[in-house]
């Protein structure tokens, strides 16, 4: 499997503090979707854990020493859900599925 | 009447005795002083209360000399009434000079630290420089509330942190932000740029949030402290 490609954003450390001006949190949640988003599906993960991922080289940045936190990986993933490429498994919002496409694209 | 003088201690215990007596009588005759002051100041809290409610009924808008009197007697009482007083005059005469006179002193040495200047460095430069006849924090600030009307050299301004400062007319805000984002071509956190461009921290802290507000630059936020970086996320092309 080809190693997968990180975005510019992912060695940026700003990348992993939730932006307080909108327009640059706009941006920043972007990025962050299509992130998520293209990691999963080069892994081919689907089905998955909040607090499994949250310790995955995913949200933690070992390099650069940057770690997404609990309320920051809340907000990213709400925005994900309201792209449409997430669904809660539970009503906790411990587990969810990503959607590779959304349901019109199918 | 002094007492004869006795040897022994009988005499020695009458004079500690009489000593006490005396400052006890002073003190009392103090204490009686100042209550009968105070019943008099209460006399005129009463009265200014009075007039302030006269002259809401007379609802005048334009600064007459006759509330601008009114004012400067409050003044010297110690108790500025804004509420009641607001609308009767725009500031007191006493404001107005005392901000004619921090326009005069502070314009230099605000422009020597950047054209900003934080209050309460102002305060502590007026304060040190007079002496005596010092400055209450409450005078200053009023003076400086009147400022904008009076078209002076300087501005007073608060931030969103609440943070107040005087600034220089001539000060650019557009040109500070511009030369921040300029000069971090790295990262920074207020201490570093406070030490890079020669202003407080609190200032520095202050020009960086404004940065920011306007997309100029985003914060990196950790357990070293909050760092800013210029913003690439609005800069780049993905």
């Amino acid at each position: 499997m080809a190693e997968f490609e990180w975005p510019w954003q992912y060695n940026f450390p700003p990348f992993f503090t939730i932006q307080p001006n909108i327009d640059t949190r706009k941006k920043q949640l972007e990025a962050w979707c299509f992130l998520i988003h293209d990691y999963c599906k080069h892994h081919k993960l689907y089905s998955l854990d909040v607090t499994e991922i949250q310790s995955s080289d995913l949200f933690y940045n070992k390099k650069i020493n940057r770690k997404l936190s609990s309320d920051s990986l809340l907000t990213v993933l709400d925005e994900l859900k309201k792209k449409g490429h997430l669904e809660w498994a539970d009503k906790s919002k411990r587990q969810f599925t990503i959607v590779w496409r959304t349901q019109e694209e199918w | 009447s002094a007492p004869r003088h006795r040897a022994g201690i009988i005499g020695i215990e009458r004079a500690i005795q009489k000593k006490q007596e005396d400052t006890d009588k002073n003190i009392s005759q103090a204490f009686e002083d100042l209550s009968n002051l105070m019943e008099k100041a209460k006399d005129m809290v009463h009265l200014s209360k009075t007039i302030a409610n006269k002259i809401r009924e007379k609802q005048g808008d334009i600064t007459e000399d006759e509330t601008v009197r009114f004012k400067s007697y409050l003044l010297s009482m110690g108790i500025p009434n804004p509420v009641t007083r607001e609308t009767h005059g725009t500031g007191d005469r006493y404001y107005i000079q005392l901000a004619h006179e921090l326009n005069d002193v502070l314009e230099a040495p605000i422009n020597d630290c950047g054209g900003m200047m934080t209050l309460t460095d102002a305060y502590c430069r007026v304060n040190r420089a007079r002496g005596m006849e010092l400055l209450a924090p409450e005078d200053l600030l009023h003076a400086c509330e009147i400022m904008e009307s009076l078209k002076l050299n300087i501005r007073f301004r608060v931030f969103d942190s609440g943070v107040m400062v005087l600034q220089s007319r001539s000060h650019n805000e557009e040109e500070a932000i511009e030369q921040t984002v300029d000069v971090k071509k790295g990262s920074a956190t207020a201490e570093e740029l406070s030490q890079l461009i020669g202003v407080s921290v609190i200032l520095a802290r202050e020009r960086l949030l404004l940065s920011e507000k306007v997309g100029g630059i985003c914060r990196d936020e950790n357990v070293e402290g909050l760092r800013f970086y210029p913003n690439l996320f609005l800069n780049t092309a993905a």
